[in-house]
C-alpha cells in the first residue's frame, strides 16, 4: 500500500544577509486514498512544501519517503522517472501548452518514456471524458475557459497513474462555481483511483473536503 | 500525438514568430558565410573564364627575342609529337609599342598617344587561333584596334594611326656597338578598318592579368617588311582543343627543332685561295668553317656548348675588338692631353710641350682599327712568321701588328704601342674609353690586294695573301662592315670621323676590317669579353675532307639539345600557367570570410539573442515539463531538434540569399568597389556545390550550436521560477559572481598581448589572424568583464547607501537579464570594432611612397642615356629650352632611372598570381648619393649595419655566400601577391624559375611600406646586370622636381652646366609647391613629346600610388560596408531587446506610472538603459580595435581618422537610440490597467 512519510522536512533559502528559514522541521504521514489540505497564509512555505513533495525542489534537511522510495536519494535521471511515474501535478495556472490540443496536453507526460502509445492515448481521452472535457479532447488551450484548462491540467496529472497528486491552488483562478466543480472533480477522482491528494489552497470550502487539514505559518506545519 | 516530433512540429509552428525572426538571423549568417565563399569561387572561376577566353585556342607560345624563320611553325606543326598533343602552329610577331594619332585641334594639331601597346602582327589563318579576333584580315596599311585602345586614341573607323615600332637590335645597346638611339621605326598611316570590343582574342595578352590590354592587329607581313624581317616572325602560337599538361610542355619543347639562322646564328666556309700568274695550281691560303653570331657576341651558354662540341674539330675562338686608336708609345695622346691639362698653373711650359707632343702623336695614332685576340695554330694562323709558323703563346702584354699597320705608326718588335678601345659595358649609353699598353711582338705581313673591295666582290691579289689577310676574323656589325667606305660609318658609337685619313679610307678599300693587330685570346677576353654580353665573336674550325657546315651545324643543334638550349626562345604554357595564376593571389573566400568573421559573430549572437527570447518567453512550459517527469536531456532534446529545424530552414534559405549577396557582392566589386579589382570582369560563375553545402553545413551548425549555449542554465532549473514565467537568471548577486570570468578575461587579454607583439613579426594571412585574433581576444574579454560586472553589479550598488535615481535604475535594468544585454554588447562591439579597425588601416597618399619623387615615366623601348647629364640629354634629342627643363636653369630635377625585366604585375591591380614578377635593377648608387633615406618609407629591414639601417639601399650591394640576390620589396607584395612570410631578422628566401632554365634565388634585405614599387622586385643594378645581361638600357625612371629635393650632386651638376648665378637663379624661381606642380606638368609634356619614339609615358606618382593604395582602399570600403551591415544588425538586436524588455516589464513600467511617474521619464529611463548597452558596446569595440591596431599604429602601417570615425559612430549612436525610442513607444502605448493585470 502506497504511503508518504515526511520526516523533519527544513528548507532553507540563502539569502545576502542570513539563511531564510521557509519550512521548518514539517513531518507528516499518508496513506493511499487519502487527501490532505494545508493552508496559510502567503509565503508561508505551502508551495515550497509542495516543490518538495513533488521533488522538484531538494529539502535542506529531512526525509520523505514515498512508496518506500527516498527520491531524493535518486540521480537526477531516475529523479524525473519517479516524478513522472509517482507524481502527478497541479498548478495554479494550469500550464497547458498552448500549442498542443487537450488531449495531447493530457499526454505531455507519456512523452518522457519517448511516445505515447495507444493505451496512454485511450487512458487520455477516458481522464479527459472523467473530467468532463470529451466533447473538447481537440480543443486548443485557447479555446477553453478558465476551469476547462485546469481540469485538461487535473487529466494530464493523472494520466501516469500517480501515487500522488499535488495540487497548488488549484481554484485560485477560477471563480466560485468553477473552484467548486474543480474541487469536487479532485477529490471524486482521489476517491476512484485511490491516490494520496496534497492541496495547497487558501480556500477553506475546499479545505474542508478534505480528510486533514495542515496549516503552515511561518514555516512550521500545524494539524488543524 | 503521439511521440516528442508532433511536440516539435507544433512547437515550432505555434511560436513561428520568434522562430521566423531566428531563421532570419541564420539566414543572415549563413548568407555572409556562404556568400563568402560564393565569391571566392566567382573570382576564380571568373579569373579562369577570363583566361580562357582571351587564349581562345592558343595553348602555348614560343616567345623569341629575335625574329626566326616563320616556316619554323609549319616544320612543328608537322612533327608527329606534336600532331598527338597539339592542333596548329602558327607564326606570328608579338611587339611591344607606341600608338599615336594625330587629330587637328582648336590650336593646331595634338598627339593621342597610347602606350604598352601590343602589336599583333597576324596570318590570314587567324580565326583558328579563336574567337574575338578581327572579323576581316587587315589589308596592307590597314588595322584592327581594340576597344581600349581606339578609347584611348580616341580613334574611329578610317582614322589614321601611326604604330612606333621596336627595331631589332640583338647586339645590346649597353655595349658600345648597340644602338642606343634610332631604335624605332615608325608605321605611319594605318587605317583603322575595324574596333573590336576587348573579348576573347580582342584581349589576348602573354601575361595572365584581368587589366584589358590595348591590342592592334596587322598583317604580319607589314611588320616583316617595316623591319626588314622578310619570312620572319617572333613567336609562335600552339593551338589545342584541351589544356595541355606538363608532359605535352616538354614533347612541345623537343618537337621545336630550330637551325641555326632561328638562333640567329651562321657557319660559312671562308676560303681564300690565290694563283700565281705563273701557276697552274691554285694554292689554298686558309679554308676553314667560321661559326660566328649576329648578336656580336656569343651568349655564355652558348659558347660554352660550341667550345665543347667544336673542340674535337681543332676550333679556334676568336674574340675581335674594335680599338678606338692604336698609337705609338705607352701612353694614348688623349691621356697625355689630360696630364698637360692637369699641369698645376705657373708650369704652363711644359703644358704647352705635352700639348704639343699628343697633337704629333696623335696624328699618328691609327683610328678605329680592328683587333683580334686569337691564339694562334696552325694551319690557320693568323699570326704566323714568314714561313707559315704560327707564332704562339703571345705574352700578356704582347701584341702582333701586321705590317700596314706597323708602317703607319713607325713601329717595330719591342717598341710599345698603346690601344684606346671603348668599355665592353656601357651605362646610361656613355661610352667609357680604355687604354692598354702592349709591347710589339713582331710584325706580320698582310699582302696588298691588287684590286679593291668591288662592291661584295672580294678583292683580288697579285701577291701571295698572308694568314693574316683574313677579313673574316671581324663579326659584322650593321652599320660599319657592311659600308663600303669609312666615310659612309654609321656607328653607334660616337664616331669622330675627322680622324680619319686618306690611309685608313685606302684600308678599308682594300682590307675592309680585316684586322691590324692581334693579341692573345685570354688578353682580349679580358679585356673586351664580359660575362654579360660574351666573350667570343666567332669560332673557326679547319677544313677537312668529310667536314661540311651542315655537319658543324648538325653538332651544334645536338649540342644545344644535350643541354637542354633553345637559346633566345621561350616556351609560355599561356593557358596551363594562366589556369594556374587564375587561382588568384588572394583567396577571396578567406578574404571575405575573415572579414566577414565579424559581421557572422554578430548574427549568431543575434541568433543565440533571438533564441533565448524565444525559449525564455517558453520558460513556463519548460517549467511544465520538468514537473511532470521530463529529463533535462529530454528537454533540451526537443528544444534543440527545434532550434536544429529553425537552423536548417534558416540554413537553407541562407544559402539561396547567400547567392544573392555574392551577386550584391560581385555587383559592387564591379561597380562601387570597381577599384579594388581594377576592371569589371567579375560575373557569379558556377556557384559550387561544394561551396553551397559547406555554407549550408556551416550556417546551420555554427546557428545550432549557438543555441545550444542558451541551455547551459537548464542544469538546475528552478522549476518554481520557470513555472512563473522567470528563465532563471535574474541575478542574485552572488558573492562569487562568475569570477571564472575574470580569469578568462584576464587570460584573453594577455592572448591579445602576445598576438598583438606577434602581429608585428608576421606577415600575409598569419598576420591578418593574429590582428583579428588579438582584436576578437581583447572584445571578448571584454564582454566577459562587462558580464561579471552585470552580475555582480546588483551586490554592489547595495552596499553603498541607497540613492536610487533613475539613471541607477536603468543601469540596474540592464543587470536583470546579464546575458542578453552582454549579447547586444556584443552585437554593437563587433560591428564597431570592425569599423573602426578597417578605418585605420585605410591609406591615404604619402610623398615617402616615392621616396619624395613627384614623377614616374616608363617607356615602351629602352632608353640607354642618362637624363641627368648635358649628354645624355643631348643624345636624346632633349635640346634648347627643353634641356633647360630637365637640366637646365631651373634644375633641382634628378632622374632615377631603373632597369627592367618584364615580368608579371605583382601588385594588387592584377589579380593573378605572378608567376615571375618584374625586376627592376635600382640605381642603388644614386640613392646612396643623393636621396635621403628616409624619403622611402621602410617597413622593415633584415640584418642591417647601422650605414645599411640609415640607408637601407645599401642592403641591395650585398653579396651572399650562397649566391642569393638581394632583393627588396613592398611589403604588401611580398605578403599579399607573392605571399612570402618574414620573420624578423632573417629575409625571406625564394627562388623564380625563368624561361631557358634560368633560376634565381632571392632574399628580402628590406621590405618598403606602401611604395610606388608595388607589384616590382628591386635588385641591385649590378645584380641585374648580371642577372638579365641581355636587357639593355632604362625603361623606368623615377623624377624629382621639387626644389626642396636639391642635392649637392644636382646642385654640382648645375654649377657645371650653368655657373654659379644659375644656382641661384634656380632656387628663387623652384619656391613655391604650386609653381613645382606646374612644373611637373610641363616636364611630363615634355618628355612624352620628345621621347615619343621610346614610348614615354609620364604620371604623377600620387596619382600611380593613389591607384594602388585605391584597391586596399576599395577593399576596406567594401568590408565596412560588412560592418556597417553588423550594425544594423546590432541595431535590431537592440530593438528586440528593448521591445522584449520592455514588454516583459509592462506591469512593472503600468505600476510605475500608477504611481505618478511621468511617461517622459520613464521613456528616459528606457533611452538609458538603451544609451548603456550601446555605448558599452561601441566602446568595447573601440577599444577592442584600438588594441589590435596599436601595434600597426606604431609601425606606421595604420592610422586613426578620428574624424570621421566619430562621425560615423555618433550615426550608430542616433541610430541605436531612435530604435530605443521605438520600443519605448511600444510599451508606453498598453494601456496601464491592462498592463497592471498582465503584469
Amino acid at each position: 500500500m502506497s504511503k508518504l512519510i515526511v520526516v523533519n522536512l527544513v528548507k532553507h533559502y540563502a539569502t545576502r544577509a542570513e539563511p531564510l528559514e521557509v519550512l521548518r522541521e514539517a513531518s507528516f504521514q499518508l496513506s493511499a486514498g487519502e487527501s490532505l489540505a494545508v493552508l496559510g497564509p502567503s509565503g508561508s512555505g505551502k508551495s515550497t512544501l509542495l516543490h518538495i513533495l513533488g521533488t522538484l525542489e531538494v529539502p535542506t534537511s529531512g526525509r520523505m519517503i514515498l512508496d518506500s522510495q527516498d527520491p531524493f536519494a535518486l540521480d537526477a535521471t531516475e529523479l524525473a522517472a519517479f516524478r513522472n511515474r509517482k507524481v502527478g501535478f497541479i498548478f495554479q495556472d494550469h500550464h497547458l501548452l498552448p500549442q498542443l490540443s487537450a488531449l495531447e496536453n493530457v499526454l505531455v507526460p507519456t512523452l518522457a518514456a519517448g511516445y505515447a502509445t495507444p493505451q496512454a492515448v485511450e487512458r487520455g481521452q477516458d481522464l479527459l471524458e472523467r473530467v468532463g472535457l470529451a466533447a473538447r479532447s481537440e480543443h486548443f488551450p485557447a479555446e477553453l475557459s478558465g476551469g476547462e484548462r485546469q481540469r485538461v491540467a487535473i487529466a494530464r496529472a493523472l494520466i501516469q497513474r500517480p501515487r500522488l497528486l499535488l495540487a497548488d491552488e488549484p481554484t485560485g483562478n477560477l471563480d466560485r462555481s468553477s473552484s467548486e466543480k474543480i474541487g469536487q472533480l479532485l477529490l471524486e477522482l482521489q476517491a476512484q483511483d485511490g491516490h494520496m491528494l496534497v492541496v495547497v489552497t487558501h480556500s477553506h470550502d475546499l479545505a474542508a473536503q478534505a480528510d486533514r487539514r495542515f496549516e503552515l505559518d511561518g514555516g512550521v506545519l500545524k494539524s488543524e | 500525438m503521439n511521440s516528442p516530433s508532433n511536440l516539435i512540429f507544433r512547437s515550432l509552428w505555434y511560436h513561428r514568430r520568434i522562430h521566423c525572426a531566428v531563421a532570419m538571423a541564420v539566414v543572415v549568417a549563413t548568407a555572409i558565410l556562404t556568400g563568402a565563399l560564393i565569391v571566392g569561387d566567382s573570382m576564380r572561376e571568373s579569373l579562369r573564364h577570363l583566361l580562357l577566353d582571351r587564349l581562345g585556342h592558343i595553348d602555348h607560345a614560343f616567345v623569341a627575342e629575335h625574329f626566326f624563320r616563320d616556316h619554323l611553325a609549319l616544320e612543328l606543326a608537322e612533327d608527329t609529337a606534336f600532331t598527338a598533343h597539339f592542333e596548329s602552329a602558327q607564326p606570328a610577331i608579338f611587339l611591344r609599342a607606341t600608338a599615336e594619332r594625330t587629330r587637328p585641334g582648336e590650336r593646331g594639331t595634338g598627339e593621342l598617344r597610347a602606350n604598352k601597346v601590343l602589336i599583333w602582327g597576324l596570318d590570314v589563318n587567324y580565326s583558328q587561333l579563336g574567337q574575338g579576333g578581327p572579323q576581316a584580315f587587315p589589308g596592307l596599311n590597314e588595322v584592327v584596334l581594340n576597344e581600349p585602345l581606339a578609347r584611348e586614341l580616341d580613334a574611329k573607323l578610317g582614322d589614321p594611326i601611326v604604330l612606333r615600332l621596336p627595331r631589332q637590335n640583338l647586339i645590346p645597346g649597353d655595349s658600345p656597338f648597340g644602338r642606343k638611339t634610332e631604335i624605332v621605326r615608325s608605321l605611319a598611316r594605318l587605317k583603322v578598318v575595324e574596333i573590336i570590343p576587348a573579348e576573347g582574342l580582342g584581349r589576348f595578352g602573354l601575361r595572365p592579368t584581368q587589366q584589358v590590354p590595348r591590342i592592334a592587329f596587322v598583317a604580319r607581313s607589314i611588320l616583316q617588311n617595316a623591319l626588314e624581317q622578310p619570312g620572319r616572325a617572333n613567336a609562335i602560337l600552339i593551338t589545342s582543343r584541351q589544356p595541355a599538361d606538363a608532359t605535352a610542355t616538354k614533347v612541345l619543347r623537343g618537337a621545336l627543332q630550330p637551325v641555326l639562322e632561328d638562333y640567329g646564328m651562321s657557319i660559312e666556309r671562308e676560303r681564300l685561295t690565290f694563283q700565281e700568274s705563273s701557276q697552274a695550281s691554285t694554292d689554298v691560303i686558309f679554308d676553314y668553317y667560321n661559326v660566328f653570331t649576329n648578336r656580336m657576341m656569343f651568349l655564355p651558354a652558348v659558347d660554352t656548348a660550341i667550345e665543347n662540341v667544336l673542340a674535337a674539330e681543332h676550333s679556334q675562338a676568336v674574340l675581335t675588338y674594335l680599338a678606338n686608336s692604336i698609337g705609338r708609345g705607352p701612353l694614348p695622346y688623349r691621356v697625355l692631353e689630360k696630364v698637360a691639362l692637369l699641369q698645376p698653373p705657373g708650369q704652363s711650359l711644359s703644358s704647352l710641350v705635352l700639348s704639343a707632343l699628343s697633337a704629333e702623336l696623335s696624328r699618328q695614332d691609327i683610328p678605329y682599327s680592328t683587333i683580334t685576340a686569337i691564339d694562334s695554330v696552325p694551319p690557320l694562323g693568323p699570326v704566323s712568321t714568314t714561313g707559315g709558323e704560327a707564332i704562339e703563346n703571345l705574352l700578356e702584354d704582347e701584341i702582333v701588328l701586321n705590317r700596314w699597320a706597323a708602317d703607319v705608326l713607325r713601329v717595330g718588335p719591342g717598341e710599345m704601342v698603346n690601344v684606346t678601345y671603348f668599355a665592353p659595358e656601357s651605362t646610361h649609353g656613355a661610352n667609357v674609353e680604355h687604354w692598354a699598353a702592349f709591347r710589339v711582338r713582331t710584325i706580320v705581313e698582310i699582302a696588298q690586294p691588287s684590286e679593291p673591295y668591288d662592291g661584295e666582290q672580294p678583292p683580288a691579289y697579285d701577291q701571295r695573301p698572308t694568314l693574316a689577310n683574313d677579313p673574316w676574323l671581324t663579326p659584322e656589325v650593321k652599320g660599319f662592315t657592311d659600308k663600303k667606305s669609312v666615310e659612309d660609318w654609321d656607328p653607334p658609337f660616337p664616331f669622330e670621323r675627322q680622324r680619319i685619313r686618306d690611309a685608313d679610307e685606302l684600308y678599308w678599300d682594300y682590307y675592309r676590317a680585316t684586322p691590324k693587330a692581334f693579341v692573345s685570346l685570354s688578353t682580349g677576353q679580358d679585356l673586351w669579353g664580359t660575362v654579360r654580353f660574351g666573350r667570343t665573336t666567332s669560332y673557326r674550325v679547319p677544313h677537312r675532307s668529310g667536314l661540311s657546315v651542315e655537319k658543324i651545324e648538325g653538332k651544334i643543334l645536338n649540342q644545344f639539345v644535350r643541354d637542354q638550349l633553345q637559346p633566345g626562345f621561350r616556351l609560355l604554357p599561356l593557358r596551363r600557367q594562366g589556369i594556374e595564376a587564375s587561382r588568384g593571389t588572394t583567396s577571396f573566400s578567406g578574404l571575405f570570410l575573415g572579414f566577414s568573421f565579424f559581421l557572422i559573430a554578430a548574427a549568431l549572437m543575434l541568433v543565440a539573442l533571438l533564441f533565448r527570447l524565444g525559449i525564455q518567453q517558453r520558460a513556463g512550459e519548460v517549467g511544465v515539463l520538468v514537473a511532470v517527469g521530463w529529463t533535462r536531456s529530454q528537454i533540451i532534446k526537443v528544444y534543440a531538434l527545434e532550434g536544429l529545424l529553425v537552423a536548417a530552414i534558416g540554413s537553407l534559405v541562407g544559402v539561396v540569399a547567400g547567392i544573392g549577396y555574392a551577386a550584391l557582392m560581385l555587383l559592387g566589386l564591379s561597380t562601387w568597389w570597381v577599384d579594388a579589382i581594377v576592371t569589371p570582369f567579375v560575373e557569379l560563375h558556377n556557384v559550387s556545390l561544394t561551396s553551397l553545402c559547406l555554407g549550408l553545413f556551416s550556417g546551420m551548425v555554427a546557428a545550432f550550436f549557438t543555441m545550444l549555449l542558451t541551455f547551459r542554465r537548464l542544469q538546475q532549473p528552478v522549476v518554481r521560477n520557470l513555472l512563473a514565467g522567470v528563465w532563471e537568471e535574474f541575478v542574485t548577486g552572488s558573492a562569487r559572481a562568475g569570477n571564472w570570468r575574470v580569469c578568462w578575461a584576464m587570460g584573453l587579454l594577455a592572448l591579445a598581448l602576445g598576438l598583438a607583439a606577434l602581429g608585428t613579426q608576421l606577415g600575409g594571412e598569419a598576420q591578418a589572424g593574429a590582428f583579428f585574433g588579438c582584436g576578437g581576444s581583447v572584445l571578448v574579454a571584454s564582454l566577459l568583464l562587462t558580464s561579471w560586472w552585470l552580475r555582480r553589479g546588483v551586490k554592489g550598488c547595495d552596499k553603498k547607501p541607497v540613492h536610487l535615481s533613475l539613471v541607477g535604475l536603468a543601469r540596474r535594468n540592464t543587470a536583470r537579464n546579464p546575458s542578453r544585454s552582454v549579447l547586444t554588447i556584443g552585437l554593437i562591439s563587433s560591428a564597431a570594432f570592425l569599423i573602426v579597425a578597417i578605418s585605420c588601416f585605410r591609406v591615404e597618399f604619402s610623398q615617402q611612397g616615392a621616396g619624395g619623387f613627384d614623377l614616374i615615366a616608363e617607356s615602351d623601348q629602352p632608353i640607354y642615356h642618362d637624363l641627368n647629364t648635358k649628354q645624355g640629354r643631348d643624345a636624346l634629342g632633349i635640346i634648347g629650352q627643353d634641356a633647360a627643363f630637365l637640366g637646365g636653369q631651373r634644375t633641382g630635377n634628378q632622374v632615377a632611372a631603373f632597369r627592367v625585366r618584364g615580368g608579371d604585375d605583382a601588385s594588387c591591380l592584377n589579380l593573378f598570381r605572378p608567376n615571375q614578377p618584374r625586376v627592376l635593377g635600382a640605381p642603388v648608387r644614386l640613392f646612396e648619393d643623393s636621396v635621403e633615406p628616409h624619403d622611402f618609407l621602410w617597413a622593415e629591414t633584415f640584418s642591417p649595419t647601422e650605414a645599411e639601417r640609415l640607408n637601407p639601399w645599401l642592403l641591395l650591394k650585398k653579396r651572399f655566400d650562397d649566391g642569393a640576390v638581394p632583393v627588396i620589396l613592398d611589403k604588401n607584395t611580398a605578403m599579399y601577391s607573392m605571399h612570402l612570410f618574414s620573420i624578423q631578422g632573417a629575409g625571406t628566401t625564394f627562388e623564380i624559375d625563368y624561361d631557358g632554365g634560368l633560376s634565381v634565388r632571392y632574399r628580402i634585405v628590406a621590405l618598403l611600406a606602401n611604395s610606388i614599387f608595388q607589384g616590382s622586385m628591386l635588385i641591385s643594378e649590378e645584380h641585374f646586370e648580371d642577372l638579365f645581361p641581355h636587357v639593355g638600357g632604362y625603361q623606368l625612371f623615377l623624377i624629382q622636381t621639387r626644389p626642396d629635393r636639391l642635392t649637392v650632386g644636382s646642385v654640382n651638376e648645375i654649377g657645371i652646366e650653368h655657373g654659379l648665378s644659375g644656382i641661384t637663379h634656380a632656387s628663387q624661381k623652384l619656391s613655391g609647391q604650386e609653381r613645382s606642380l606646374d612644373e611637373a606638368r610641363q616636364l611630363s609634356a615634355m618628355l612624352e613629346n620628345r621621347l615619343s619614339d621610346q614610348g614615354m609615358d609620364v604620371q604623377s606618382t600620387q596619382d600611380v600610388l593613389n591607384g594602388l593604395l585605391a584597391v586596399q582602399n576599395t577593399y576596406l570600403e567594401t568590408f565596412q560596408s560588412l560592418g556597417a551591415l553588423g550594425l544594423l544588425l546590432g541595431t535590431l538586436g537592440l530593438a528586440t531587446v528593448q521591445v522584449r524588455s520592455v514588454t516583459e516589464r509592462r506591469g512593472e513600467l503600468a505600476l510605475m506610472r500608477a504611481m505618478g511617474l511621468r511617461p517622459a521619464r520613464l521613456a528616459w529611463m528606457v533611452l538609458l538603459e538603451n544609451g548603456w548597452l550601446l555605448l558599452t558596446g561601441l566602446g568595447i569595440g573601440i577599444f577592442s580595435a584600438m588594441v589590435a591596431v596599436f601595434p600597426h599604429w606604431v609601425s606606421g602601417g595604420a592610422s586613426v581618422p578620428a574624424a570621421s570615425l566619430c562621425r560615423l559612430l555618433l550615426t550608430v549612436l542616433v541610430v541605436g537610440i531612435v530604435s530605443g525610442g521605438i520600443a519605448v513607444r511600444a510599451a508606453l502605448r498598453t494601456g496601464m490597467v491592462p498592463a497592471l493585470r498582465a503584469g
